[in-house]
């Protein structure tokens, strides 16, 4: 009885783990939607000028949908999109360290002249693409060692318990 | 009024709180920077306060940056890079024909002319008058061989009139293929026959609907320099011409190159020149071309 405890201890642990790894491979999903999104809407304003209520009314990407923040800027009331990007973002599950190139983007999202918005989409792709690459490079690694230390944790909490 | 959805919560309010036969027959809606907001009814230039009453300058509702700003936003529906090249001729085209004119402080880039700063916005308010140019398509179904020529002076119900007869002439009984050369989107119909470029310089747009939409009237709206060849060439099609042009008489309308160009290529049959309170006085070529 108390061996199956300590099993189930190390399993849950273990699984708690796994759970956590899977957290960042979605926020690393939903970088990678944001990303292919600031590409879209670069080319779409730069090649047919069109406004920003027919990009999002257009364009899907089940990563965005999911969590909201597609549909939440397809609420368009007439208003700015400043006030309505920046809400929209607190429903992105991503690291602190993506979200100032986004809200600074959305800061004077379509305020500005076509060749001041295609520099703003541009410098924040850039911004975007190091943190990819960043967290591409260390997801395989930390992925391990995340299950590694919840098992390990698991596993000391069992012998505690026992 | 689908227009209202434009006005930001204040302006709506003193819009909605006037009293309902000035609102409808409000022309222009004015916001200049730190002055008083004004409404153009019944040919008056009026200064609602904020509940709608109408008040002299000083006690009007004012029009703060962030109100304009706010304006602006809701006009180029949050996307102003879409509005750009309209803006640097100093206009954002509305839904239905409405238009927004614009005024403020420019600067010459290597792109060309921008607006640094916006201060005035110039709401107007397209109406549509189905019956307006009815005198003037009754006399058309009389197989006249060439086209009309619109004159009035600027805000004396041109569009109006354009619009009125691309309508009966598109609809009916015995509709035409029209087309419309609306650069400026504010010749919308509801209905008809009708084919419509917009957003594109009127020459190109005429070349492109002649060349295929093989309409059996053009119309186009204020003819401009450097405008004449194309009409030219289509007059040569058989398309008949309906256009108009800013003046307050046929005398003063001639003087102008272009439409001194297409008078002496006999593209008009007829003259209409549009009076105050939506009179017409339809004259036949032949009286004008005396002293043109």
């Amino acid at each position: 009885m108390e061996l199956m405890g300590g099993f189930l201890t190390v399993t849950a642990f273990f699984l708690y783990g796994v759970s956590k790894v899977h957290k960042e491979k979605d926020a690393l999903g939903v970088l990678e939607g944001m990303l292919t999104l600031l590409r879209e809407l670069s080319a779409r304003l730069l090649h047919r000028r069109e406004g920003l209520r027919q990009v999002f009314a257009t364009y899907g990407d089940p990563r965005l949908e999911a969590c909201g923040f597609l549909p939440a800027l397809r609420e368009h009331d007439g208003r700015d999109y400043p006030s309505l990007w920046n809400a929209a973002l607190r429903l992105l599950p991503l690291p602190a360290e993506a979200l100032p190139p986004l809200q600074s983007l959305g800061s004077s999202l379509g305020r500005v002249s076509l060749t001041v918005q295609t520099e703003q989409l541009a410098l924040s792709i850039s911004q975007l693409e190091t943190i990819l690459r960043k967290m591409r490079d260390g997801a395989y690694q930390k992925g391990r060692s995340t299950v590694a230390l919840w098992t390990l944790g698991g596993l000391l909490v069992a012998l505690l318990l026992l | 009024m689908s227009w209202m959805h434009y006005l930001p919560a204040p302006f709506l309010q003193a819009v909605s709180g006037m009293p309902l036969h000035l609102r409808r027959q409000i022309t222009e809606l004015r916001f200049r920077l730190e002055k008083p907001f004004s409404v153009t009814a019944e040919g008056r230039n009026l200064f609602p306060d904020k509940e709608g009453r109408l008040t002299d300058q000083k006690n009007a509702l004012r029009v703060s940056r962030p109100l304009l700003d706010d304006l602006l936003a809701r006009l180029t529906e949050g996307s102003l890079y879409a509005f750009e090249d309209c803006m640097a001729s100093g206009y954002i085209p509305l839904e239905n024909g409405c238009r927004a004119g614009i005024a403020g402080d420019m600067a010459s880039t290597p792109g060309g002319l921008v607006f640094r700063e916006i201060t005035s916005v110039n709401l107007r308010i397209s109406r549509f008058l189905p019956e307006f140019a009815r005198p003037l398509t009754e006399l058309l179904k009389e197989a006249l061989p060439r086209g009309v020529l619109v004159i009035s002076p600027p805000a004396g119900g041109k569009t109006t009139f354009l619009r009125s007869a691309a309508y009966l002439l598109a609809t009916g009984s015995k509709p035409y293929r029209v087309g419309i050369a609306d650069e400026r989107c504010e010749l919308f119909l509801p209905a008809g026959l009708c084919d419509r470029i917009t957003g594109c310089p009127k020459w190109k747009a005429v070349e492109l609907l002649t060349r295929t939409m093989s309409p059996e009237y053009l119309i186009c709206d204020e003819l401009g320099a450097g405008e004449e060849a194309p009409l030219l060439a289509a007059q040569n099609t058989g398309v008949k011409l309906i256009a108009s042009v800013h003046g307050s008489s046929l005398e003063e309308a001639a003087r102008r190159p272009c439409v001194k160009a297409l008078l002496e290529g006999g593209v008009f049959s007829l003259f209409a020149v549009l009076k105050q309170n939506f009179r017409v006085e339809i004259f036949p070529a032949g009286e004008v071309l005396a002293w043109s």
